[in-house]
C-alpha cells in the first residue's frame, strides 16, 4: 500500500526538537543555489495532505510523489529562480479541518497557493474557503466537482482527468471490443451513481445499452445473491466495487460464472494499492481495467515513466523499491507530480513574484491548452480547458494477463471531452 | 466556518456526487479467511477454561495463582535515572510538539502519547509490571516530595474522569494527533497534576491521574508483578484473595474503572465496524470525516459505558443472588469487576496491534534519528511500509495473534473470577452458582471480541 520517504523536511521534527525552528532553513533542499532571483525566498506551496483519516493510505503516496516532484523542480533551478517549499498540513481527510488548513495556508503560513487535496468531500469542504481567501487551490481529486461548476474560479484541476471524462472514454472500447449489452454492478452511493449515470449515457451514445443496473448496499459483504440478477443476454459486466469486501466480490463472481463468464470490465479504483496476487484475484485473469496510469511498466515504457518511477522509488510492478508488497496508488498519484509542474509553468508564464500575482497565475493557467507528453507529464499528453478549469487526457485500458496489467488500449484525449458545464473565466476574482 | 457555510456544505454534500476512495487493506484478506472456524475454536478454548474453573477448589485456585519471588539485581542510581529519563522524554516530546515539524505521524509529541504511552506502554506494563510509576513525567518531582496526607484507600473517581476524557479525546476529537495542539493539552494536563501533587502529595497520581491508575491496573496482570513470578494475574489474585478471604477488598471506584476500561476498549472496536457506522447513518465506504460524526461517536461512547456498567452490575447481582447472597454485594461486585481486567488487556492488544505495526515504524525512525549524530543518514531513503497488510500469510498471523489475545484474556478472566468466587464463598458449588451468569457473559464477550476482529471496518 503505502510508503513515506523520509526527506529533509521530516528531519526537521528532530531538529526542531533539538534546537528550535531557527535551524530549519539549513536543511531545506537546495536553498543555496537560488540567490540570482529577485527574491531568494522560497515559493511556498501549501500541501493539504490526507496524512491521517480514511485517506491516509493515499496520502502517504501523494506525499512521496509531491516531495519527489518538488525535489526535481528545485534541482532544475526552482520557479522563476526561487526554490519551492512544500508546507504540509494534515487535514485528517476531514472537510472541516480542510477549510481550516486552507485558512492556515493563506493567513498563517503565507503560502502562495494551496495544492494536493484528494478526497472529494474534503475538496467540497475546503474549496469555498480558498475562494473567499483568494488562494489559488489546485486539487488532485479526479472528482467532477471542478468541471461541474460547483466550485469557484480559484479552484483548478490541471493534473488529472475527472471521473466523468474517464468513464465516458471507456464506452467506445467497451462497445467495440467487449460487447454492447452491459450489466453494471456498483456500490449504492454517490461514487457508484456517478459511474452508473456517466457510463449509461456514454454507452448509449456508442449504440450499446445497460441491460441491468445492480446497486449493492455499501455495507454488503457477500454478493452471491446479486449475481442471479445479471440478465442472460449480458455481454459485459462493468463493476466498480470498493471497500474491504472487494476481494470477496471478485472471488464470488468468479465462482458464480466459472470458466464461461461474460467479458468483465472494472475500474482500478477497486484495487488501487492492492497486490494483484492477493487471493481471490486469480478470477480477474483475462478481465479488463481502467487505469489512470499503468501500474506495471509496459514493454514500450517511455523514458518519462522511467524517470518518474525512479524519482519516487517505484519498481516496474508499481510497488515501493523497498518492499515489493507495498503497492502504490499508481493510477492516481501522478496527479501531484503533473499538477506541480503545471503550477511551475503557470508561475513562469505569469512572471509570478508573490501573492499579489495570484490572479495572474490563474489567468496564465486558464490560457494553457496543450501539455506535451514529457518528464513534466509522464502519464501522457493533456489538454487543459481554461473555462472549466479541468484537464483532459488519455486513459489506459489494461487486461490482466498472468497476474499483471498489460495495456491493450489507450483512449484518445477527445474520447473524454464533453460539453462545458461552466465557464469560470466569466466569474470575477 | 459560519452557519451559512455549514449549510451550504451540507447541501453540496447531499446533492453533488463524490468520489469513493475506500481501499482494500488487510480487512479484505481477513474477510476471505475462515474466521467462523477461528471463532468457534476460540470460544471452545474459553469453554475449556470454564470446565477447569468448575473443578477448582479454594486450594487449587491458590496453587494456580501461586507465585515465586524473583531476585533482581539492584542497580544503583536507577531510582533517580528512570524518573529523570521519564521527565526528559516528556519535555522533549512537548518541545517537539510546539516547535517541531507538525507531522502527526513523525512528530515526537503524538509518537510519545499515542504510540509509546497509548499503544506500547500498556503491553509493557502487562508483561514487565509497573514501569510507569518510575518513568512517568511526574515521578522525578515526586522524589523530592513527602506524602503530606495518607492517600491509600482513597477512591480514584478523579482518575476515572480523566481516563474517560483522554479516551474520548483519542476517539472523538477532530485532530487528536495535531502535534502543537496535543503538546499544549499535554502540557496543561502535566501542570495540573503537578500542582495537585504538590498540594496533595505524590500519592495524588494513584488516585487522581488517569494514566497512572490505568497502567497500575494493567501492571497487576503482569506475570512479574510485585517482584514475583507466576500466572498472569497472580498479583491481582494475591491482593484480593489472601488466605481465601476477601480481606483486602478493592474500592468501588477501582472496580468501576476496570469496567470503564473494558467498555472503552470495546467501543473503540465497535465504532469502526460497518455495523455501527450504518447504525449512525454513515456510509462505511465513504466516511465523512471525524468532524461530521462527533455527536454520534460521543453518544456511542457514553452508551457503551452505561450499558456495560449497568449490564455487568445486573449480571453480578444475579450471580450473587444465585449463590444465596454471600457477603456484601458491593464486595462481590468489586472483585468480579477486577476480573474483567484481562479481557480489557486482551482487547487492547488485539485492537492496537495493526496500528502498532505501522506507527511503531515511525517511532523507531524518530528514536534512531534522535540518537543518530552522523549526518550521513540525512539523505538516506527510509521508507515506512504497510506492504505486510497485502501479504495473506502476514495478515493471517496478525489475526491469529489478535484472536489469541482475546481468547487468553477471557480464559484468565474466567479463572480469576472463579477463584475470587471461591474466596468469597469457600464452597465449590456455591462459587459455581455465583459464576453461572458471569460465564455466560464472558463467553458472549469472547464472541464479541472475535466478531470485531472478523468484521469489515470502515474508518
Amino acid at each position: 500500500m503505502n510508503s513515506t520517504k523520509k526527506t529533509a523536511i521530516s528531519r526537521r521534527s528532530t531538529l526542531g526538537l533539538l534546537g528550535g525552528a531557527a535551524l530549519a532553513p539549513a536543511v531545506l533542499p537546495g536553498l543555496s543555489g537560488f540567490a540570482q532571483a529577485q527574491s531568494s525566498a522560497p515559493i511556498k506551496i501549501g500541501f493539504q495532505l490526507h496524512r491521517t483519516g480514511i485517506g491516509a493510505a493515499y496520502g502517504r503516496w501523494y506525499e512521496r510523489t509531491s516531495n519527489a516532484a518538488v525535489a526535481r523542480i528545485n534541482d532544475m533551478g526552482g520557479i522563476n529562480g526561487r526554490p519551492v517549499e512544500l508546507v504540509i498540513e494534515d487535514d485528517g481527510t476531514d472537510p472541516k479541518r480542510g477549510a481550516e488548513v486552507v485558512e492556515k495556508f493563506a493567513t498563517q503560513h503565507e503560502c502562495d497557493i494551496g495544492f494536493g487535496t484528494l478526497f472529494s468531500h474534503v475538496v467540497y469542504g475546503s474549496a469555498p474557503r480558498a475562494g473567499e481567501l483568494k488562494l489559488p487551490y489546485f486539487v488532485c481529486s479526479e472528482g467532477h466537482h471542478v468541471a461541474s461548476g460547483a466550485l469557484n474560479r480559484y479552484v483548478m484541476q490541471p493534473g488529472i482527468t475527472d471521473v466523468k471524462s474517464q468513464v465516458q472514454a471507456m464506452a467506445p472500447f467497451v462497445a467495440n471490443n467487449l460487447g454492447k449489452k452491459v450489466t453494471m454492478i456498483f456500490p449504492d452511493f454517490a461514487f457508484g451513481h456517478d459511474h452508473r449515470d456517466f457510463f449509461s449515457a456514454a454507452i448509449e451514445a456508442q449504440g450499446g445499452e445497460v441491460v441491468a443496473k445492480i446497486a449493492i448496499p455499501p455495507t454488503e459483504t457477500s454478493f452471491t445473491k446479486y449475481f442471479p440478477q445479471i440478465p442472460r443476454e449480458t455481454e459485459v459486466i462493468y463493476h466498480v466495487m470498493v471497500g474491504p469486501a472487494v476481494l470477496t466480490f471478485v472471488k464470488e463472481m468468479g465462482e458464480f460464472f466459472g470458466p464461461s463468464s461474460p467479458e468483465i470490465f472494472g475500474f482500478i479504483d477497486s484495487l488501487e494499492a492492492v497486490d494483484l496476487s492477493s487471493p481471490g484475484l486469480e478470477f480477474l485473469e483475462g478481465t479488463y481495467f481502467w487505469e489512470g496510469n499503468p501500474r506495471y511498466a509496459q514493454a514500450d515504457q517511455t523514458e518519462f515513466d522511467k524517470t518518474y518511477r525512479a524519482a519516487i522509488g517505484i519498481d516496474e510492478n508499481g510497488a515501493s523499491v523497498s518492499d515489493s508488497a507495498d503497492v502504490s496508488t499508481y493510477a492516481h498519484m501522478f496527479s501531484c507530480w503533473e499538477t506541480l509542474n503545471v503550477i511551475k509553468r503557470g508561475m513562469e508564464a505569469a512572471g509570478y513574484q508573490g501573492p499579489a500575482d495570484r490572479v495572474k497565475l490563474i489567468e496564465a493557467i486558464e490560457d494553457m491548452t496543450d501539455m506535451a507528453h514529457s518528464d513534466d507529464h509522464p502519464q501522457g499528453a493533456k489538454v487543459f480547458n481554461g473555462k472549466t478549469h479541468q484537464v483532459f487526457g488519455h486513459q489506459y485500458i489494461s487486461q490482466v494477463e498472468e497476474g499483471r496489467l498489460n495495456v491493450k488500449h489507450t483512449t484518445a484525449i477527445e474520447d473524454g471531452f464533453y460539453e462545458d458545464e461552466v465557464d469560470y473565466t466569466t466569474q470575477s476574482f | 466556518m459560519d452557519v451559512r457555510h455549514r449549510l451550504a456544505l451540507v447541501a453540496l454534500l447531499l446533492i453533488v456526487p463524490v468520489t469513493a476512495w475506500a481501499h482494500v487493506s488487510e480487512g479484505a484478506l481477513v474477510l476471505l479467511m475462515p474466521t467462523g472456524f477461528y471463532t468457534v475454536a476460540g470460544v471452545s478454548a474459553v469453554l475449556v477454561s470454564v470446565v477447569v474453573a468448575a473443578f477448582l477448589t479454594p486450594t487449587g485456585a491458590a496453587r494456580l495463582f501461586a507465585s515465586r519471588k524473583i531476585y533482581l539485581p539492584r542497580i544503583g542510581g536507577l531510582r533517580f535515572i528512570m524518573p529523570a529519563a521519564g521527565l526528559m522524554v516528556f519535555i522533549a516530546a512537548f518541545l517537539a510538539g510546539v516547535l517541531g515539524e507538525q507531522h502527526p505521524l513523525e512528530n515526537l509529541m503524538p509518537l510519545y502519547l499515542w504510540t509509546l504511552l497509548w499503544l506500547i506502554l500498556p503491553a509493557v506494563q502487562m508483561i514487565f509490571g509497573d514501569v510507569w510509576s518510575r518513568m512517568n513525567p511526574w515521578a522525578f518531582v515526586a522524589l523530592f516530595l513527602k506524602e503530606s496526607t495518607d492517600q491509600t484507600g482513597k477512591p480514584c473517581w478523579f482518575a476515572l474522569v480523566f481516563f474517560l476524557v483522554i479516551y474520548l479525546f483519542a476517539m472523538v476529537d477532530v485532530a487528536p494527533d495535531a502535534p502543537a495542539r496535543l503538546a499544549v493539552f499535554s502540557g496543561l494536563y502535566w501542570l495540573f497534576h503537578l500542582g495537585m501533587m504538590l498540594w496533595k502529595g505524590p500519592g495524588w497520581l494513584a488516585r487522581g491521574e488517569g494514566f497512572t491508575v490505568l497502567f497500575a491496573l494493567l501492571a497487576r496482570l503482569s506475570p512479574m508483578a510485585g517482584g514475583r513470578i507466576g500466572l498472569p494475574g497472580h498479583k491481582l489474585h494475591q491482593d484480593l484473595h489472601p488466605r481465601g478471604q476477601c480481606g483486602n477488598n478493592p474500592m468501588l471506584s477501582v472496580a468501576v474503572f476496570a469496567i470503564a476500561m473494558l467498555a472503552a476498549g470495546s467501543y473503540d472496536g465497535i465504532n469502526e465496524t460497518f455495523w455501527w457506522l450504518s447504525q449512525i447513518g454513515v456510509n462505511p465506504l465513504a466516511f465523512p470525516g471525524r468532524s461530521q460524526v462527533v455527536a454520534p461517536m460521543l453518544m456511542g461512547f457514553v452508551m457503551a459505558q452505561l450499558t456495560l456498567l449497568i449490564g455487568f452490575s445486573a449480571i453480578c447481582f444475579l450471580g450473587w443472588r444465585l449463590a444465596s447472597r454471600p457477603g456484601h454485594f458491593q464486595d462481590f461486585f468489586t472483585v468480579m469487576s477486577l476480573a474483567l481486567l484481562p479481557i480489557a488487556a486482551g482487547y487492547h492488544v488485539a485492537h492496537y496491534l495493526t496500528a502498532f505495526l505501522v506507527n511503531g515504524q515511525y517511532l523507531k525512525i524518530a528514536v534512531t534519528e534522535m540518537f543518530h549524530f552522523s549526518h550521513a543518514a540525512d539523505h538516506a531513503e527510509v521508507y515506512i511500509t504497510t506492504g505486510f497488510f497485502n501479504r495473506p500469510s502476514y495478515v493471517r498471523d496478525i489475526y491469529v495473534v489478535q484472536s489469541c489475545a482475546i481468547v487468553i484474556g477471557h480464559m484468565l478472566a474466567i479463572l480469576l473470577s472463579h477463584s475470587f468466587a471461591l474466596g468469597i464463598t469457600n464452597n465449590r458449588i456455591t462459587a459455581l452458582k455465583s459464576q453461572a451468569p458471569l460465564i455466560v457473559f464472558m463467553i458472549g464477550y469472547t464472541f464479541l471480541g472475535l466478531w470485531l476482529l472478523a468484521s469489515p471496518r470502515g474508518v
